[in-house]
């Protein structure tokens, strides 16, 4: 079982093909149309395989010395905040083997080793054009697949939910600037970035695009026919969308920093650098000469974790 | 072709290891000014990565933008320690204004504490002079209050006394009912009994005569003469006794003739 050289026609001649790139195009167009694995969006409780934290930097308490400030030793440190963000949800289709199994002539005709007419079978069908789109898929920028943005529209792809997958927030630096005799407030975030899900839209059609080329089939009376449009793009829908759900190695599964193609922009979990001793700040004195001192988180902006959305077959 | 590709305003690495890119880019949207992030990793087998050399960003440039993009960080950062110092200063010097004027305070705050302690001194002559007198009006007070304790304890015991008073009353007015109640049913049951015993007589004597009349109407009739004739030679004291004492029952007229020598047997004459 391996994939073929499908045949052709093409002004009055039966030819063989060699670039099946545009034949696999529709195939992905066909999957873009009709995804046997789908992505959806909510507010908490996705799977825990997309599962990313979220950290940022709180400051520690007020230190509050009787006639001198509290050192930074004796002042509270500074205190991470983990958000666990929890937002996607990964469905696969339930699709059963496509009724077209049942007919061995169902599928596009080859040269056989003896150099005579004959069906492929399902898995060469499935080797020759569902394997390769589904690689595409993966690959490339393809249609139906899930990708991540910080934009909020793209053009030729659909943002899934205008809930963010994830939130990257970090203490703002510029809020943290007045111990005071009360201590400033404990945790002064800021958003730095949110990303979305998107999907791209399904593209143009390739029949009669350039390298588009008629499949044959063998008909009930033993001729050969060409296939209409409508019935191969039936046949590409039904197999691509069955394959990425059941056929093994064929099989389509999105993750977050698992195997496989990166899906879109990273999504960075950043946080400030500085030590907790750095941003000691000594603040005010109260008539009852206490002495106010408080850490403060500091330092520059840091990628954490990145996460990827990646794609992968299995 | 990538989200970013033409419209990249600035890349860079974002972390120590350098397998981390940011680009920031303008969407497609010509009336947004606003840039975007998109973050990749910086591996040559990566479509986006590839795009984004294709698009001019080689290693050369993308380590210059890193170091300026680092510099500027780093001039960001180094204003903002500027500020920061700037503010304490300011703060030091609000501090020394403070101090100045919590020494002031203080010297006020010993000026008003011996205005105080006078005040106190003069406060506890009139408090002992209060005292004394409301250590009378106390006695005074607790005098009245116990022969006011003993006016509610009489007026309670002469509450309790009228109360039992009025329990006993009543106690004795039941009393009183069920007696009457007892010489009625008493009455009744005399005046009962009066009746029965009228009645035994009546019926006594009416069953003695009833006797005497059924032995009277019958006392010539042969069937219950006969009878009687058959019941008297029965009798023991008549089968012993001799022959014609029982001849002479068997002749008799009547019944009362026939008791009367039975009544010679019974009791034999003197």
């Amino acid at each position: 079982m391996a994939a073929r050289s499908p045949l052709y026609y093409s002004g009055g001649e039966i030819l063989t093909a060699t670039n099946l790139d545009t034949v696999v195009d529709q195939v992905v167009r066909a999957y873009g149309q009709n995804p046997g694995v789908t992505l959806t969006v909510v507010s908490s409780g996705g799977d825990a395989k997309f599962e990313m934290t979220d950290t940022r930097y709180k400051a520690g308490a007020v230190s509050v010395g009787d006639g001198a400030y509290l050192p930074p030793g004796q002042t509270p440190d500074i205190e991470a905040i983990e958000t666990i963000a929890s937002n996607i949800t990964e469905t696969v289709a339930s699709v059963s083997q496509p009724a077209a199994s049942s007919n061995p002539r169902s599928f596009p005709v080859y040269y056989n080793s003896s150099n005579e007419i004959q069906a492929m079978t399902e898995t060469d069908f499935i080797d020759t054009f569902i394997k390769p789109a589904l690689d595409t898929i993966v690959a490339d920028n393809s249609a139906g697949e899930y990708f991540v943005s910080t934009l909020s529209t793209i053009t030729g792809a659909t943002r899934v939910s205008a809930t963010p997958i994830f939130v990257d927030t970090r203490a703002d630096e510029t809020l943290y600037d007045d111990v005071g005799i009360t201590g400033e407030t404990l945790d002064q975030p800021k958003t730095v970035n949110s990303y979305y899900l998107f999907q791209r839209d399904a593209g143009d059609t390739q029949y009669g695009e350039t390298g588009w080329v008629d499949l044959m089939y063998i008909d009930t009376d033993g001729s050969l026919r060409v296939y209409s449009d409508s019935d191969i793009s039936a046949l590409f829908g039904d197999y691509v969308r069955y394959a990425a759900s059941n056929a093994v190695g064929a099989r389509l599964s999105y993750s977050i920093n698992g195997a496989g193609t990166t899906k879109g922009t990273g999504m960075v979990d950043t946080v400030l650098d500085g030590t907790s001793a750095e941003g000691y700040t000594q603040g005010g004195i109260s008539p009852s000469n206490y002495y106010y001192a408080q850490e403060f988180p500091n330092g520059e902006p840091t990628a954490l974790t990145t996460y990827y959305l990646k794609l992968t077959t299995y | 072709m990538a989200i970013f590709t033409g419209r990249i305003e600035d890349a860079h690495y974002i972390n120590e290891k350098y397998d981390t890119i940011e680009i920031l880019f303008k969407s497609d949207d010509p009336e947004d000014n606003k840039l975007y992030k998109h973050i990749i990793e910086a591996d040559p087998k990566s479509k986006d990565f590839q795009e984004l050399q294709a698009d001019g960003w080689g290693d050369k440039e993308l380590l210059d933008a890193t170091a300026e993009f680092k510099r500027q960080h780093a001039a960001t950062f180094n204003n903002a320690v500027q500020q920061r110092a700037n503010y304490i200063a300011r703060e030091m010097i609000g501090l020394n204004n403070l101090r100045a004027e919590r020494d002031r305070v203080l010297v006020e705050k010993e000026r008003s504490h011996k205005e105080f302690k006078e005040l106190e001194a003069q406060r506890d002559i009139v408090r002992s002079d209060i005292e004394r007198h409301h250590g009378w009006l106390e006695e005074k007070r607790t005098e009245i209050k116990k022969s006011n304790k003993k006016i509610d304890e009489q007026l309670e015991e002469l509450a309790y006394t009228r109360s039992d008073i009025e329990r006993h009353h009543g106690w004795l007015e039941e009393k009183r009912t069920l007696i009457k109640k007892s010489d009625e049913k008493i009455d009744e049951q005399q005046e009962e009994l009066a009746y029965t015993e009228s009645k035994i007589k009546k019926t006594e004597f009416h069953v003695d005569n009833a006797l005497l009349e059924i032995v009277m109407n019958h006392n010539e009739q042969g069937d219950e003469l006969f009878k009687f004739k058959l019941w008297a030679l029965e009798q023991e004291f008549v089968k012993s006794a001799p022959k014609e004492v029982k001849s002479k029952i068997r002749r008799v007229k009547r019944i009362t003739q026939g008791i009367a020598i039975l009544d010679d047997l019974i009791e034999p004459k003197e």
